[in-house]
């Protein structure tokens, strides 16, 4: 009896430890397929991300000619899926209804974050898979962990009463930044929603916004986002159809490489300070790092190119023996020596020009890393100027500066514009990038994300070459990262070139040609007859990219209209160019 | 006696020479690297003291009113409150061991021509500039601007705008004022390879 009773309590164990066993080595599902972006077929260069907050499967069903791309998702905490009355199961919702169709955004708070990461890593994992929470704390968990660090996010501001100071935004670009998001929604009907998505994506972040209503969503895109988000897949469709002109919906950014260098010495402050002028939105500038700790600015690691003294290593020379240095790959006539750091910031701050500063430092080497701590300098001077965050963001080829800027800047967004390989890795006969599995090319989506997500970096590169279809590369690729908060920036431009070409922040040795181009239509409101409205022009302000005003002929896009007014968007067209720019919502009154 | 009396006399030596070294090595123990700042009213600025004891440093200002100072991470900041001049005394050990003078001046306007001139290198090119105004209360001013010498370069302008485009060789000053601030800059029209005659 003593055995058959030991006997029975040995298969139960037994029994009992095979179940943990299986339930242990139970691996989680994994689906690793990444969706491209819809397309819209609108006229819009930079075509924006369609996002439907469901509330209602009907809404999917609406969906039948494709403009969703992404779907946020509502979660209790038990992370079912809730749809009014109803909930549903997490994984089979998305098996039945998302699955190679839509990218899941799926809504965190406190309460379901630590179930959502342990569901993720051992239930169900999808990599295409996006967050949103009203809470960066609770972004900052899911980027911190192992397995979901690679998940792109969305911070929602909606309830946020967004500022009317431009810079006042830095708060919310640099919070967002230090967690690792980089999408940011804010509310449609918010007044100073234009403020802050120009602001905002002027720092490579993306901007969002959410609103139910027809006007809502056309205000989404008028201002500027790269998203619309909205709860009617009719309403979204409709919005979008208003922009089938081609152009921008926003200005396109123009970064002026290295300054003005048509009548300027480059990476002078003579040339950075032409930039503000000739009305670029951005500068872009190199650093090195001296043998003092001082930076200064210049592309190259040695005086040689742009100087009249020859063979001297910037991380050798100390200021007071570089200021010796005249430039004169322009003209030595201007008599200006390198500039540094901070009187390029001190400048440069009292404009609204963005700084993009490359962080060149003797190309990563390990005594510009490592023995002269550049990236620690760059932060002492930076910490010194009052008010100098929020007008610069960092690009970089070279993965110790990213790791380095990672550490001691998270809150400074940092762009990756190539994989070149660092002084400091070559020294170490290390690959580039190493540690993050390498350079990714931008078709390699999958690993170029994860790769991106690693290092806390936005996408700053693009490509200007064509397929066999005579289609350029960058406009292929452009609408898969942003979906998910990455924007193509960088290619130097040696023309306008890029007014056709989707890139956010356009990098241009020719900025100074945009001088005189519109860069955005007056939006007060205005009376109109009748018959003028009918007519489909009008004559308005317009404002050049320097700030030249002017009055051009517009068309009229009518979005409603009554007996006594109309809301209307306005469109302007430059045939020389191909440039066209469409205006934010314009009341009109109708005598 | 006469021994006494020397071993007195070089004890009081030596003790005076300590004293005067000490005195000296005091006076080793900062240092600020400008004997004077201009600085522009409204603003803030870092002044580098050279030493390793900060904390045991001291300041005062002849002057409150004009400026004001604190010590934030080891920096001396100093803020420039109203136009005028004081002095700020570096003390160590109720001792001035420095001191540097200060001049608070206007905030000033900054034309975007640091260097004071454009040069175009021959003639139909084209330039734009854009002054910078860094003072409330300017923008509703009219902007003036004006040529010293015509033919050099055509010019339109535009409230804060100029834009310049070039004629034949030579040099023109142009000159801007906004309410009561003046500043002027010289735009060159060289030959091709940009000397300048």
């Amino acid at each position: 009896m003593k055995k058959i009773r030991l006997a029975s309590l040995l298969l139960v164990f037994g029994v009992l430890v095979l179940c943990l066993l299986s339930i242990k080595t139970k691996a989680a599902s994994v689906y690793s397929n990444y969706l491209n972006a819809k397309k819209l077929n609108s006229g819009l260069v930079y075509e924006p991300t369609l996002i439907l907050e469901l509330n209602d499967l009907d809404e999917l069903n609406d969906d039948a000619n494709k403009c969703i791309t992404s779907v946020i998702l509502n979660l209790d905490n038990n992370l079912n899926v809730i749809l009014g009355s109803e909930t549903y199961q997490f994984n089979t919702f998305f098996d039945d209804y998302l699955k190679g169709k839509y990218i899941p955004i799926v809504r965190l708070n406190n309460k379901n974050v630590d179930g959502f990461i342990n569901y993720y890593k051992n239930v169900y994992t999808i990599y295409d898979l996006m967050i949103i929470s009203d809470d960066l704390d609770v972004i900052g968990k899911v980027y911190n962990d192992d397995a979901t660090y690679i998940l792109n996010s969305v911070y929602d501001m909606t309830s946020i009463d967004l500022p009317a100071s431009r810079f006042a935004n830095w708060e919310y670009v640099s919070g967002c930044n230090r967690v690792g998001c980089n999408i940011l929604m804010a509310n449609a009907t918010d007044s100073n929603l234009e403020v802050f998505t120009e602001y905002v994506q002027a720092m490579s972040k993306v901007c969002w916004a959410k609103g139910d209503s027809l006007l809502d969503n056309v205000n989404t895109l008028a201002s500027g986002c790269y998203g619309a988000v909205g709860s009617s897949t009719a309403n979204l469709k409709e919005a979008i159809s208003y922009f089938e002109r081609s152009g921008w919906n926003h200005a396109q950014y123009v970064a002026a490489h290295r300054g003005i260098t048509k009548y300027c010495n480059e990476n002078s402050l003579t040339g950075c300070l032409a930039a503000y002028s000739e009305g670029a939105t951005h500068i872009e500038v190199d650093l090195q790092v001296l043998a003092d700790n001082n930076i200064v600015l210049c592309h190259n690691s040695q005086t040689n190119f742009n100087s009249d003294k020859n063979g001297w290593y910037f991380v050798n020379v100390t200021l007071d023996n570089l200021r010796k240095a005249k430039l004169n790959d322009y003209n030595i006539n201007y008599s200006e020596t390198y500039t540094t750091l901070e009187e390029l910031v001190n400048n440069m701050i009292k404009t609204d020009v963005i700084m993009i500063i490359e962080l060149k430092f003797d190309n990563g080497s390990i005594e510009a890393v490592d023995n002269l701590a550049c990236i620690e300098n760059f932060k002492r001077i930076m910490d010194s100027i009052p008010g100098a965050y929020g007008h610069f963001y960092a690009i970089t080829f070279f993965a110790p500066l990213a790791e380095k800027m990672k550490q001691l800047m998270p809150e400074v967004p940092l762009g990756y514009i190539g994989g070149a390989r660092s002084g400091k890795e070559t020294t170490l006969n290390q690959t580039a990038w190493g540690a993050g599995g390498g350079h990714k090319e931008m078709y390699d989506y999958a690993n170029k994300i994860k790769f991106l997500r690693h290092y806390n970096i936005g996408l700053d590169e693009s490509y200007t070459y064509t397929n066999t279809s005579g289609e350029y590369y960058s406009n292929l690729t452009a609408g898969f990262y942003l979906a998910r908060g990455y924007v193509q920036n960088t290619w130097t431009y040696e023309d306008t070139l890029h007014f056709r070409m989707q890139s956010s922040i356009a990098t241009s040795n020719a900025a100074e040609e945009c001088a005189y181009l519109i860069k955005k239509i007056d939006n007060a409101k205005m009376e109109l007859t009748k018959a003028e409205l009918a007519s489909g022009k009008v004559n308005v302000k317009t404002y050049s990219y320097n700030g030249w005003e002017s009055v051009k002929e517009c068309d009229i896009i009518i979005l409603e209209q009554d007996e006594k007014c109309a809301k209307v968007l306005l469109y302007y067209y430059e045939e020389e160019g191909q440039y066209g720019l469409y205006s934010n919502i314009v009341n009109v009154d109708i005598k | 006696m006469k021994r006494r009396f020397i071993l007195i006399l070089i004890l009081l030596l030596v003790s005076v020479f300590s004293f005067s070294c000490k005195g000296k090595e005091d006076l080793n123990v900062a240092s600020i690297e400008e004997a004077s700042l201009e600085l522009e009213l409204g603003r803030t600025y870092t002044v580098s003291v050279n030493t390793e004891m900060m904390e045991s440093l001291s300041f005062v200002l002849s002057d409150e009113d004009i400026a004001s100072y604190e010590i934030e991470n080891n920096n001396l900041l100093v803020k420039a409150n109203k136009i005028g001049s004081a002095k700020l005394d570096v003390i160590y050990k109720e001792q001035v061991i420095d001191s540097v003078d200060l001049e608070v001046i206007e905030e000033v306007i900054y034309l975007p021509i640091p260097t004071g001139m454009i040069l175009l290198k021959g003639v139909d090119k084209e330039a734009s500039v854009k002054i910078i105004l860094t003072k409330e209360g300017l923008d509703n001013e009219e902007v003036k601007w004006s040529l010293d010498t015509e033919g050099i370069v055509e010019v339109q302008t535009q409230g804060k705008i100029a834009h310049f485009h070039s004629l034949s060789r030579g040099k023109v000053e142009v000159t801007v004022s906004v309410g009561n601030y003046t500043n002027s800059f010289i735009v060159y029209v060289t030959n091709i390879r940009g000397d300048i005659d």
